[in-house]
């Protein structure tokens, strides 16, 4: 995912060392609710149809509706867990992981305390109670709003409980992979977290797009490459992978 | 010359960085064990030095590899150390015990002042509703459906057969989820500087008041009363309590003192959040009584006023001093020490 940075949340430790994450803008936090949106729909959805085919013939749906006494009970058994998995989904999620949901990890975000901590169960509810306030008068008008004006992008919620979101530090490779990798190259830092990131995301380019990024790249890091060949790039790059793998394992 | 001195450079990281690996690895599996109530001195020493070390490096690290992976690497590995170190274990059930026995009803004392005065409003919007609808009967319809003012035109309560329409299990959960609800709203909408919380409030009394007013002309204000005062008492004190703390949430916007106002909204709402946790609950009471004793025609009036003011003196006793009043020794401490004074 690529990062917009909106800003930074520089927290300075007691350890005469600061850290900075990055602050998650609106665009990703509501890219996020969708994504957690859909998720509640659809459950609520699968829910609500899988216990009526289970408990009713579809024929008899009107029955569930009707105000007959009988009804209420399998129209509770149907629509109560829909409705606590669709309302609840929030609080019972973003505690359970740590700050996080299923859209929130997609879209590489979670939540963090100003001090850069996961947050604890109080806070996790409050900033939670605070949607009543945040999606009104409707799609979370006032949240939007909000966000867009305060300092760190966060809503009322996230005001009131002391918390926001940031990016997620997304390196999944492990430590001794890393160094390894580190050891591998003499290339400069920021030149061979590009190239990662051209190997990485080379299948998901336009072609010509690539190429062009693949010579600019091969001309920065060395000032003989000169060609404009494509069979050449592809050999150039393909040596600075291999060697790359070679080396770490 | 240049060739040696990058020689030389990658020389020395190659051997930082060889010897440190090992203690980065084990300072993560270190920082992962969930479990910190370890009494073990020397893991907990190993941590402390380990975190200190990994400040080291990862200064070391920001200034030789400034942005690339393990300067990444080494931060989150820093982040989840201070976070094992510096924050604090917070065992879920004990601070909820702490919250019940002695945070909250310490909050409801110091608050006591505001409580009061959100149930003064209530009362004379309650007063104001009854006299605007004594003088004006037609606007009744702002506050209840035509339904209901049809059905007390023909001389009935609209809660007269409520059951042989709904069981008591499904009216009590309708009634604790809308009570939770609006007392969550009474709360919340304190954010709007308090007048949100002032609306629900004041809205809540006029309709209470306006609608006593209307069965009054129809001589079923007595029904009412019968109807609502074995749940109400409940009911109600949560709706004033939790507005009162909306209320506190405005003020703590409108008079931060000598905090900023984001922190005094802070403050406002965690305090606010620790006296709901224990007030709301009571709201499942009062829908189970909603629900099973208030619509039921079988229950005498003196019987649903009992039910009404025991509950109601159980709930502020629990609320003001805790669930101490279950404790014999308490009671009997009071009383020993009325009788040496």
């Amino acid at each position: 995912m690529e990062k917009i940075q909106d800003s930074t949340l520089t927290i300075d430790s007691a350890d005469a060392l600061h850290y900075s994450l990055d602050v998650a803008g609106v665009g990703v936090r509501s890219y996020a609710f969708v994504i957690d949106w859909h998720i509640r729909l659809l459950f609520a959805l699968l829910w609500i149809f899988v216990a009526m085919t289970l408990m009713t013939n579809l024929k008899d749906i009107s029955e569930v509706f009707s105000e007959n006494t009988d009804g209420t009970a399998d129209a509770l058994i149907i629509f109560l867990p829909a409705a606590i998995g669709y309302f609840f989904y929030h609080p019972i999620l973003e505690i359970l992981m740590h700050g996080r949901t299923p859209g929130k990890r997609i879209a590489g975000i979670r939540i963090v305390t100003d001090r850069g901590h996961i947050p604890g169960i109080g806070s996790l509810l409050i900033r939670n109670i605070f949607r009543i306030i945040d999606s009104l008068p409707a799609i979370y008008t006032v949240g939007l709003v909000v966000c867009i004006f305060t300092k760190n992008h966060i809503r009322i919620g996230d005001l009131a409980a002391g918390t926001m979101l940031v990016y997620e530090n997304k390196t999944s490779s492990t430590i001794s992979d890393i160094v390894e990798q580190t050891l591998s190259t003499t290339i400069p830092a920021d030149d061979y977290e590009l190239l990662l990131d051209i190997i990485e995301r080379w299948g998901q380019l336009q072609p010509e797009n690539r190429l062009q990024l693949g010579h600019q790249f091969l001309r920065k890091i060395d000032d003989d490459y000169q060609t404009d060949d494509h069979h050449e790039l592809n050999k150039h790059l393909v040596k600075l992978k291999d060697k790359l793998i070679d080396r770490s394992h | 010359m240049i060739d040696m001195d990058n020689n030389l450079k990658q020389q020395t990281l190659e051997n930082w960085l060889k010897r440190r690996i090992t203690n980065w690895q084990k300072l993560q599996s270190l920082f992962q064990t969930r479990d910190k109530k370890t009494d073990d001195l020397n893991q907990a020493r190993e941590i402390i030095n380990g975190f200190r070390s990994l400040v080291n490096d990862l200064s070391l690290a920001q200034q030789v590899l400034p942005g690339s992976r393990l300067h990444h690497r080494l931060e989150t590995l820093f982040l989840s150390g201070h976070q094992h170190i510096y924050q604090s274990p917070g065992n879920v059930l004990l601070n909820l015990r702490d919250t019940y026995t002695t945070e909250s009803p310490a909050l409801i004392r110091s608050m006591s002042k505001i409580i009061i005065a959100t149930i003064t409003l209530f009362i004379t919007s309650i007063a104001c509703g009854w006299l605007l609808i004594a003088a004006f009967p037609d606007l009744i319809t702002l506050f209840v459906s035509t339904e209901m003012i049809d059905r007390v035109q023909a001389g009935e309560l609209w809660t007269d057969g409520l059951l042989n329409i709904i069981p008591s299990s499904v009216l009590s959960l309708q009634l604790m989820t809308n009570n939770i609800t609006v007392s969550i709203f009474a709360f919340a909408m304190g954010a709007f500087y308090g007048l949100g919380t002032l609306y629900i409030i004041i809205l809540n009394g006029l309709m209470l008041g306006g609608t006593f007013a209307f069965t009054a002309r129809y001589n079923l204000d007595g029904e009412l009363f019968k109807f609502i005062i074995s749940h109400g008492v409940i009911e109600l004190s949560v709706i004033c309590i939790s507005g009162a703390m909306g209320l506190k949430l405005g003020e703590s916007l409108l008079r931060p003192g000598s905090k900023t106002r984001q922190q005094a909204f802070q403050q406002a709402t965690s305090d606010a959040g620790k006296v709901l946790i224990v007030v709301i609950p009571f709201l499942v009471i009062a829908g189970l009584i909603e629900g099973y004793i208030s619509p039921d025609p079988a229950y005498s009036l003196s019987f649903r006023l009992l039910t009404g003011i025991t509950t109601g003196i159980f709930f502020w006793l629990f609320i003001i001093i805790g669930p101490r009043i279950f404790r014999p020794r308490f009671w009997l401490n009071l009383f020993m020490d009325n009788e040496i004074r």
